[in-house]
């Protein structure tokens, strides 16, 4: 090793060290913030609020439970987030395509079997399922991510605008198609609840833990290994240095629309999730805004599919946590502002700086 | 043939419907071509708009659409002082502001209030003589006054941008920050302008859009507006006058929605109506009419620090 290699060394750790206090310092007085407005606005001490959240989301072992399945979905969506920002992409489209997932595999399921669930193995019900819930997510971002490559649209707003349309296409399908629930005293819209023996297996009764969120697991520990290939290496390359990587002889056009593409059906694996694990219907609300919130896990977890992972329990966290809260009187939005917040300030502790600095 | 009393009507609530957008839409414009994409006019409207209700509770419809541009110029300012002056990443603070905002804004509304609060909302003014006009009389003419604030609006950014010391430094900032800098342009404070001065229009427009045409605050309200406004700076090309030609378009998208929604009977459902605007939008980007001719260093704020 040379002097200016450890010089350099000593330059980036002072650099990472100085980043890890302002994220601190940011994070903090961000939390401070929040918890002061929520004070003044409501009445709660902050201290009560913070006991409160932390005693729903992780006072007992069903808390605990609550807690993780809901992180499964937003670590998922999450990670597809964190996998395109990488390469350059923001998709923003998650919850448009997590739906869009579900539908996909509400047809295809309704073809293979039949209502009772009878007429093929579950656990290759649940495969096919998993496979074209992904594969439905990806088409809901062939729009975008053709306008990206081929009209400059940035994807980051028509993702966006694609799930404001999909709300009322899935309003409709849900009241005026085949995949409406039949009972005819139902008038909200919502799809006929699946089969009992497709729904995931309950693995720690009487909670909500199910065994999608074994899917979650293997899906976050396999793309974390594929960021280390060098097909990951030359995905990061693509986003540091487009013209690099354009060089290297890659196609960046090419490469960041099917990154969109790939990116869409880990948003349509989740809805799957959501479908088989926890609402056991098509609902509009199937997916609680988590593709929205997943792309604000995948930036505090700087794009990495653990950190991320550990941001997705850290949010379902505060949203299991904000059930309590809500009890004690406080609106449980105050979540999405605290959220919101902690991102600001991770984004002030990694800003660029001046190379000089 | 269309009746004509229905064209008329959809027309004059596509009028309306086109205010808050295009209040938003017109706000964007300026931070934009400043250089600086703020993604976070979603929250912005919904927090002028729980202001806007809030004000106008308290002390009448005018205090409240005052208070809710005002919180917009302060979302603006905080959202300028982020991503200029600190240097934040703004697409994460854009976000965080449409998710954050939208959420404070519930949060402040439900805190404060069990039940809707009563809000007067605007009466139609009839213009004598002109209202009596064909067509555009009943759209134009018959309508009320807060309206108005659009076009005026439109017609000051876009005099602004062209003919004052201000505008030709917001847009210099934009097109080419360095050699704006070079001759003496003050270039964060253009920015930190274009973005209070977007903020307060994204307030208002969602104020206009709860106190005076709707009378209430929702938690879905704004429903993706800020988002429509975003895409429709881009369908303009960021050209104000055309904007005003594209948000009274997909407002009247909106009316026509509306109004079928409450004839009923109608052969396309109303939930397939209800992504006309969405759709309307993907398929005019989509035809390339929004290529090109972006301010040139939009989106680029993070490359122009590390330089």
């Amino acid at each position: 090793m040379t002097i200016t290699d450890t010089r350099t060394d000593i330059a980036v750790s002072a650099g990472r060290a100085r980043r890890h206090s302002s994220l601190i310092i940011a994070t903090t007085g961000a939390v401070a913030m929040t918890l002061l407005a929520t004070w003044i606005a409501t009445g709660l001490e902050p201290w009560s609020v913070v006991r409160s959240l932390l005693e729903g989301a992780v006072g007992d072992r069903d808390a605990i439970a609550e807690t993780i399945v809901r992180a499964a979905p937003l670590a998922l969506v999450g990670v597809g987030a964190a996998v395109a920002i990488r390469g350059g992409v923001v998709n923003v489209g998650g919850d448009g395509q997590m739906i869009m997932g579900a539908v996909a595999a509400v047809v295809v399921v309704g073809w293979i079997v039949d209502g009772d669930g009878a007429g093929a193995p579950t656990m290759l019900v649940w495969a096919i399922a998993l496979v074209v819930g992904a594969l439905g997510g990806a088409a809901w971002a062939v729009v975008p991510a053709a306008l990206a490559a081929k009209r400059d649209v940035p994807e980051i707003l028509s993702t966006l605008l694609v799930n404001f349309a999909t709300v009322g296409l899935v309003t409709w399908l849900l009241t005026k198609t085949f995949l409406q629930d039949p009972d005819p005293l139902v008038i909200t819209a919502q799809g006929e609840s699946v089969a009992d023996r497709l729904e995931f297996t309950l693995l720690l009764e009487p909670t909500r833990l199910h065994l999608g969120v074994a899917v979650v697991v293997v899906a976050v520990v396999m793309t974390a290994w594929w960021l280390r290939t060098p097909r990951g290496f030359r995905l990061d390359l693509l986003g540091a240095n487009p013209s690099l990587a354009a060089q290297a002889g890659m196609s960046v056009v090419r490469d960041r629309a099917m990154l969109l593409l790939v990116s869409a059906g880990f948003a349509g694996l989740a809805g799957v999730i959501q479908l088989f694990g926890i609402s056991h219907r098509l609902t509009p609300g199937l997916t609680g805004g988590v593709g929205y919130t997943g792309v604000l896990v995948a930036v505090l977890g700087r794009s990495r599919p653990l950190a991320t992972t550990v941001a997705a329990l850290g949010f379902a966290m505060l949203a299991t946590g904000s059930e309590q809260l809500e009890r004690d009187g406080a609106p449980r939005e105050i979540v999405l502002v605290l959220q919101a917040v902690l991102v600001i300030a991770t984004a002030i502790a990694i800003r660029p700086r001046p190379a000089a600095a | 043939m269309a009746d004509l009393s229905f064209v008329e009507s959809v027309l004059a609530g596509g009028f309306r419907l086109a205010v808050p957008l295009g209040l938003a839409a017109i706000g964007e414009l300026v931070s934009e071509r400043a250089g600086v994409l703020n993604l976070g006019v979603e929250g912005t409207m919904a927090m002028g708009a729980a202001g806007g209700v809030i004000g106008a509770a308290t002390m009448g419809t005018i205090p409240g659409l005052l208070v809710g541009a005002s919180v917009g110029a302060l979302l603006g300012a905080l959202f300028g002082f982020l991503v200029v002056v600190i240097g934040a990443d703004e697409v994460i603070c854009g976000f965080a502001l449409a998710l954050g905002g939208s959420g404070l804004a519930i949060f402040l509304y439900r805190s404060l209030y069990d039940q809707a609060p009563r809000i007067d909302v605007v009466q139609a003014v009839e213009i004598p003589v002109l209202s009596d006009l064909p067509l555009v009389g009943p759209v134009l003419f018959d309508q009320p006054l807060v309206v108005w604030m659009l076009p005026v609006a439109v017609a000051a950014v876009a005099w602004i941008l062209t003919r004052s010391r201000p505008g030709l430094s917001v847009r210099a900032a934009g097109d080419g920050p360095n050699e704006a800098r070079a001759r003496g342009v003050d270039v964060d404070r253009s920015r930190l302008g274009a973005t209070i001065i977007g903020g307060a229009l994204a307030g208002l427009g969602g104020a206009v859009l709860c106190v005076a045409l709707v009378g209430e605050f929702s938690d879905r309200i704004i429903g993706g507006r800020g988002f429509l406004a975003l895409a429709l700076v881009i369908v303009a090309r960021w050209r104000p006058w055309p904007l005003l030609a594209v948000v009274v378009a997909i407002g009247s998208l909106q009316a026509l929605q509306l109004r079928v929604q409450a004839g009923g009977g109608s052969a396309v459902p109303v939930e397939l109506l209800q992504m006309l605007p969405f759709v309307a939008t993907i398929v005019v980007l989509a035809i390339g009419l929004g290529s090109g001719s972006a301010p040139r260093s939009l989106g680029r704020l993070g490359q122009e620090r590390t330089q």
